[in-house]
């Protein structure tokens, strides 16, 4: 689960991690005639009359922004036309909801600093650079050396010595180097409780008055964690399709593409090699469809009505290697299916294989329907098949 | 004639009462599996009938350990249970293999820092387990498609490792051990741990390497294999046609910015060597090729 910004932020500051003075402008108020919600801004600007600007920044979920446009720096005077700037604005292809509105920092220099996963080695792994900001992935890719890596020994612990000598090392001043190490701390906490897969601060600004501000959070959770943070369910399908969105609530993992030739089948990787198999023979698949293991005629039935939902589908492309699965099973939901649906069925090649795939094939012959046994054969006839539906 | 599981392989399962549990048990049991205990906290006690067999439960492995010693656990547990269950395991010197899916990657990091720590085998999690056809299987995979052989399988995926060893078994290729490792991003054992495995084993010839799209667990392979590996691996890569961002079934399964694209895996073993197979069902054809060049 991706936050937006200001609910990052929010996790920030519940571990105690300092954030500039802000305030969050919702549009569910939204009226022709006003641009957010803004009953509480003249109290926010008179709270701090005493900044030196204002930043305002559309919350989205990509990256980019500030090249896209959806980030303005302002003062008190042009603050409200500036927002108007922003309304009914889209960046990126994302339209703009909520706006962060915060105060602008004096900037003597920016940092970057992340904690993730590191997959292989299984353990989370810290990133700083003292070359932060919108350009960061640019100079990663450019500079390597100048992002450091440092692999953390435990998922609890954080290394006390490893740390202190790199803030050290980028802060001269003891008071500074002892802020560094406590957001640093403060960070990996958050990043261990909130079950994070990315806690990112980006740019960490160093003020022209010797302070440390998170000025930008972005962070990912884990989808599996919910069960220990409740809460986050609220973030869990936000970004996905609609059609998404209702197969993950049937319980499967479909995947929205642009192609014409839908696909079903079972386990995810065998998905994945069907899609790549089917473009192999020039169609292009519209989406990706995972049943799951031991998929009944029920979830075979919703499946197949989830991915005719997509309008752009003109054939279908189901492949089963029974283990757990059964065949027999997966043909009878075929059937249901088309016996429930009142207007003509799509065009479709099945194919089966594994558990009980003769009895499937028996029940699907019954409606004309010849199952393939062979996977290279089935994706070549469904190549051939998309390509008369075109 | 295999790694790490053989026909002398004790094993536990742990949530053996569950739905998930009971089926696989009387499976792996029909499959010839050395069952000896099931464990299942609170219901300590129980007798788990198996056909013919029974099988004791107990409230913890320490309990289980004590009367029916064992080598290896299979844990169906819910995800909530699975770092408990998996601690259970390792702290009574267990290797476990971990089937359950959507296990948060905090538990998953602090089970593989455990069993590194123990120098103890962890497959999984989210993984169809494990197979020395014949002999052993601890995992859920239907064990009629695997046929008694030389050659070693490494799969991040169930199915697709299905369907392949199923195209070997038809080719006359049959397999020593074949390994689901796992579709999380943070998995215990990996291909490089397999791959040295193999090539270690007197009785395997060649290692097939099932990968996809997430992470960097093909390039790392490929750097070892370029490196170290005598063996001839062939390689089959899913997820060419996936798009950017989006995770594609497995958690493990995504393309992020730079990372965990096609192209780079696809780099990365063809220039360590590596046999690689455009489509799955090329796989044997050019395991057979090799075959022929093989000491028999």
């Amino acid at each position: 689960m991706d936050l937006k910004e200001h609910e990052g932020r929010a996790l920030l500051m519940k571990h105690g991690i300092v954030v500039p003075r802000g305030l969050l402008l919702r549009n569910s108020a939204f009226k022709p005639d006003c641009v957010w919600s803004k009953s509480s801004l003249p109290a926010f600007l008179n709270a701090l009359a005493d900044a030196r600007g204002f930043v305002l920044k559309a919350q989205l979920f990509g990256g980019k922004r500030g090249k896209g446009g959806g980030i303005i720096f302002t003062d008190s005077n042009n603050l409200l036309k500036d927002l108007k700037k922003l309304r009914g604005k889209t960046v990126n292809g994302e339209k703009i909801k909520d706006v962060l509105v915060v105060e602008a920092l004096d900037a003597a220099k920016e940092y970057y600093l992340a904690i993730s996963v590191d997959r292989s080695a299984g353990r989370p792994v810290l990133c700083f650079s003292d070359q932060g900001g919108i350009d960061i992935e640019e100079i990663a890719e450019k500079h390597p050396q100048s992002v450091k890596k440092i692999k953390l020994s435990g998922v609890y612990t954080l290394p006390a010595k490893t740390i202190k000598r790199l803030a050290s090392r980028y802060f001269k001043s003891q008071l500074l180097a002892r802020k560094f190490v406590d957001t640093v701390e403060r960070l990996f906490k958050l990043f261990r409780d909130e079950d994070c897969l990315l806690a990112e601060i980006n740019p960490l600004i160093l003020t022209t008055t010797g302070d440390l501000y998170a000025a930008d959070a972005k962070i990912t959770l884990d989808d599996n964690s919910i069960f220990r943070h409740p809460n986050n369910l609220q973030y869990l399908r936000r970004n996905q399709t609609k059609l998404e969105a209702a197969a993950a609530r049937s319980g499967l993992a479909y995947v929205e593409l642009k192609g014409d030739l839908a696909i079903i089948g079972n386990g995810a990787g065998l998905v994945m090699a069907t899609l790549d198999a089917v473009k192999h023979y020039g169609a292009k698949p519209a989406n990706f469809c995972d049943l799951g293991g031991g998929a009944s005629k029920k979830m075979m039935e919703k499946a197949l009505e989830i991915i005719l939902r997509a309008k752009s589908v003109k054939a279908i492309f189901i492949n089963i290697f029974g283990g757990i699965t059964r065949c027999d099973e997966v043909a009878r939901g075929i059937i249901g299916f088309i016996k429930k649906r009142k207007a003509k069925m799509l065009p479709m090649v099945v194919r089966l294989s594994g558990t009980n795939q003769n009895q499937g094939a028996q029940i699907l012959s019954k409606i004309g329907i010849k199952a393939f046994t062979e996977f290279s054969d089935a994706a070549r006839a469904a190549g051939k098949l998309i390509r008369g539906c075109q | 004639m295999s790694i790490l599981i053989n026909s002398k392989t004790k094993v536990i399962v742990q949530g053996i009462t569950g739905q998930q549990g009971s089926f696989h048990t009387r499976q792996m049991v029909a499959d010839g599996t050395n069952i000896v205990a099931g464990v299942t906290p609170g219901k300590g006690g129980y007798l788990f009938r198996c056909g013919a067999k029974t099988i004791p439960v107990f409230d913890s492995i320490a309990e289980a350990q004590k009367k029916y010693p064992a080598d290896f656990t299979i844990s169906f547990v819910p995800p909530p249970q699975v770092l408990l269950a998996a601690n259970d395991a390792l702290d009574a010197g267990l290797g476990t293999v971990i089937i359950t899916e959507h296990v948060p990657v905090r538990d998953a990091m602090l089970i593989k820092s455990k069993a590194h720590s123990k120098k103890l085998i962890v497959i999984g999690p989210n993984c169809p387990g494990i197979i020395t056809p014949g002999e052993c299987k601890i995992g859920i995979m239907p064990a009629d498609i695997f046929k008694r052989g030389r050659v070693g399988v490494l799969a991040r995926s169930g199915t697709l490792a299905y369907e392949i060893v199923h195209g070997l078994t038809r080719a006359g290729i049959g397999q020593s051990t074949v390994i689901g490792i796992g579709g999380d991003p943070v998995i215990g054992l990996d291909f490089i741990e397999g791959i040295k495995l193999f090539e270690k084993d007197p009785d395997t010839d060649a290692v097939v390497l099932i990968g996809e799209i997430g992470g960097y667990a093909e390039e790392r392979a490929a750097a070892l294999i370029a490196r170290k590996i005598s063996k001839p691996v062939i390689a089959y890569i899913a997820g060419k046609s996936a798009p950017c961002g989006k995770t594609m079934g497995h958690a493990g399964a995504i393309i992020s910015g730079q990372s965990g694209g096609y192209a780079s895996k696809i780099a990365a073993l063809e220039n360590a060597g590596v046999t690689l197979a455009e489509l799955p069902w090329e796989v044997p054809k050019l395991l057979k090729k090799y075959r022929k060049k093989l000491p028999t």
